[in-house]
């Protein structure tokens, strides 16, 4: 990187921190603290939704599946739409008027105090190691780029982030987040520009997506219904839509945005704003992939993305395989341009097959030869690109652009975390009756105790697959069964405290059976597990109900 | 009471917005389909 690109990095990271701690004026009470004293305007609540969904998970490993496998993970997103309209029909005025601080404080009001622990007690335990991948996903960027160990970078990016939310709040999250989705849409709008210009030098924009539709990276929509696929339009309308329902219904992060909103309209725009612009803004981040796939047709592409093993592997054993593998890829690279060139549809994707198959094999060799058995080679590709390609200064917008959205989607889980253990544990079961400004310190402590824990979940989420299904895995073991127990509390009369912790125990470990001995794939987890709640749920609390019945007469 | 005033004037059925979401998805939907007919 040149001068230039690092201080673009560096002076964007000081006014993060910055305009961050500045928002700690505002934060002398735990309603200031974690709700924003309920005063923010929806358009302000919505960006922050959305910048904390467009992280840098989103930018590295989107465009990755983008360049391997299209735009079928668009459909991941085609339940979001239909969650965010009923959750503005049922959760929003809910919980607006409860005036809770966590989702799981309204189980209390409805269940009872075992089904509220129960369910915060698996958000802690979700949350706080997607947050783990949230801070992975850039440290794995950036130290490929500037040769840094991960545990470095991982704390680069944590103590800034960490100081300032613990400082200013939900506040300084949610302000920060309004200014990152600017500057995110900013670089990705900028290296769309440099992609395109990068490929019309070869060939025009229709012949540029008729090289990407020859090999299927065009077909977004799968209509099958095959539950061992993990992107399909049922999974992503049925599955998708109980995942969204999952995460925005009843996961602290989200619900603690829309609680900060003025008033319960506010909340219902803010979630609106996601279900109108979400799907499009996915569609252009994996196009951008797609555009990376096209643009390394014309310009050669290295067998493997990650160089960081290319000397481990020269001085080992498997140094003579690789470098076959080597020639063969740089032959059907040649066959594949040409191909390119005059429009050959099918000798084109008969050699992208062939790439495909070769850069698997090299992806083995590099397993083999590092021990490493999780390596993947899609998380590097957009980097790659980017500081190989674009220009003096573009480059410090994006890793500046990576490393804040980063800070920021995770300083708003660290939020979450911090006011689910502070007001569903400590001060509803260790210290009851203190003064607001106890338990406003032991907030900012629980911030940086969870920031520290985060930051050793990365060391290990750094080296797992595409980052973005780890973060969507994880949840999905806890999210739908969580979904379960919100379905009974809102929809149902008949549910009682006893159904929805023996639902909840019911699901979950469901859940974790069919995610370790079965095919099915993660997103229909979740669909699996709010189902089993519900049913267990009444039919457990039905039975408590006869009992009663019995035991009374 | 006064906090809680604004609050519940803030509460309108928005039945037609909701409406208009699922028409664009749908839109959106269709756009994405025939765009990897089109490619294919």
């Amino acid at each position: 990187m040149s001068v230039i690109d690092w201080g673009i990095v560096v002076v964007y990271l000081a006014w993060m921190v910055a305009d961050g701690m500045k928002r700690s004026k505002a934060t002398h009470e735990m309603e200031g603290y974690f709700l924003a004293n309920r005063s923010l305007p929806w358009w302000a609540v919505g960006l922050s939704v959305m910048a904390t969904q467009l992280s840098a998970i989103t930018l590295v490993g989107t465009t990755g599946q983008g360049y391997s496998t299209g735009l079928r993970f668009v459909q991941f997103y085609f339940g979001l739409p239909i969650a965010m309209i009923i959750l503005s029909v049922t959760v929003v005025p809910f919980f607006t008027r409860a005036r809770v601080y966590t989702a799981y404080e309204y189980l209390e009001q409805r269940f009872d105090v075992r089904v509220r622990t129960a369910t915060s007690l698996l958000f802690l335990i979700g949350r706080a190691f997607a947050l783990g991948v949230t801070l992975a996903a850039p440290a794995v960027v950036i130290s490929t780029i500037l040769g840094w160990g991960i545990p470095s970078t991982v704390l680069l990016m944590a103590v800034p982030m960490v100081l300032y939310t613990s400082f200013g709040g939900v506040q300084a999250v949610a302000w920060t987040d309004v200014k990152q989705m600017f500057v995110i849409v900013g670089a990705l709008f900028a290296a769309i520009v440099v992609l395109l210009v990068g490929i019309t030098r070869d060939v025009n924009m229709s012949q540029a997506l008729h090289l990407a539709g020859a090999t299927g990276r065009l077909q977004a929509i799968d209509t099958r219904f095959d539950l061992r696929e993990t992107y399909t339009l049922w999974s992503g309308l049925l599955g998708g839509l109980f995942l969204s329902l999952s995460y925005f219904g009843c996961d602290q992060s989200q619900v603690q945005r829309y609680l900060t909103a003025k008033s319960i309209d506010e909340g219902r725009h803010s979630l609106l704003m996601s279900a109108f612009v979400k799907i499009p803004l996915q569609f252009f981040i994996l196009l951008t992939g797609v555009l990376v796939f096209v643009f390394y047709v014309f310009q050669t592409p290295p067998m493997l993305f990650n160089r960081v093993h290319d000397a481990q592997i020269a001085a080992g054993p498997s140094a003579a395989a690789y470098a076959s593998l080597q020639r063969e890829f740089d032959e059907v690279i040649a066959a594949r341009k040409a191909a390119g060139a005059v429009g050959d549809r099918a000798g084109f994707a008969a050699a992208d097959g062939k790439l495909r198959e070769i850069r698997a094999r090299a992806v083995d060799v590099v397993k083999e030869a590092t021990g490493d058995a999780q390596y993947t080679d899609v998380n590097y590709v957009f980097p790659t690109f980017i500081t190989t390609h674009m220009p003096v200064g573009l480059v410090g917008l994006m890793i500046a652009a990576m490393f804040a959205a980063a800070m920021s989607t995770a300083a708003g889980e660290l939020s979450a975390l911090s006011s689910a253990t502070v007001i569903d544990f400590y001060r509803r079961h260790f210290v009851k009756n203190e003064a607001d400004a106890h338990y406003l310190r032991v907030s900012k402590m629980a911030t940086a105790g969870w920031g520290l824990f985060a930051c050793v979940v990365s060391l290990y989420a750094a080296n797992q697959g595409s980052l973005i299904e780890v973060v969507n895995r994880y949840g999905s073991f806890f999210y739908g069964s969580i979904l379960g127990v919100f379905i009974l509390a809102i929809l149902t009369k008949r549910a009682n405290g006893v159904g929805a912790f023996w639902g909840l125990v019911a699901g979950m470990a469901v859940v974790l059976t069919v995610a370790f001995t079965t095919p099915i794939a993660f997103l229909w987890h979740n669909l699996i597990g709010a189902v089993v709640v519900v049913v267990v749920g009444l039919a457990v609390s039905a039975t408590a109900r006869s009992a009663r019945h019995v035991s009374a007469s | 009471m006064s906090g809680q005033e604004p609050r519940e004037s803030g509460d309108t059925p928005m039945t037609g917005r909701y409406v208009l979401v699922l028409v664009v998805e749908a839109i959106v939907i269709a756009l994405l389909w025939i765009l990897g007919r089109v490619y294919a």
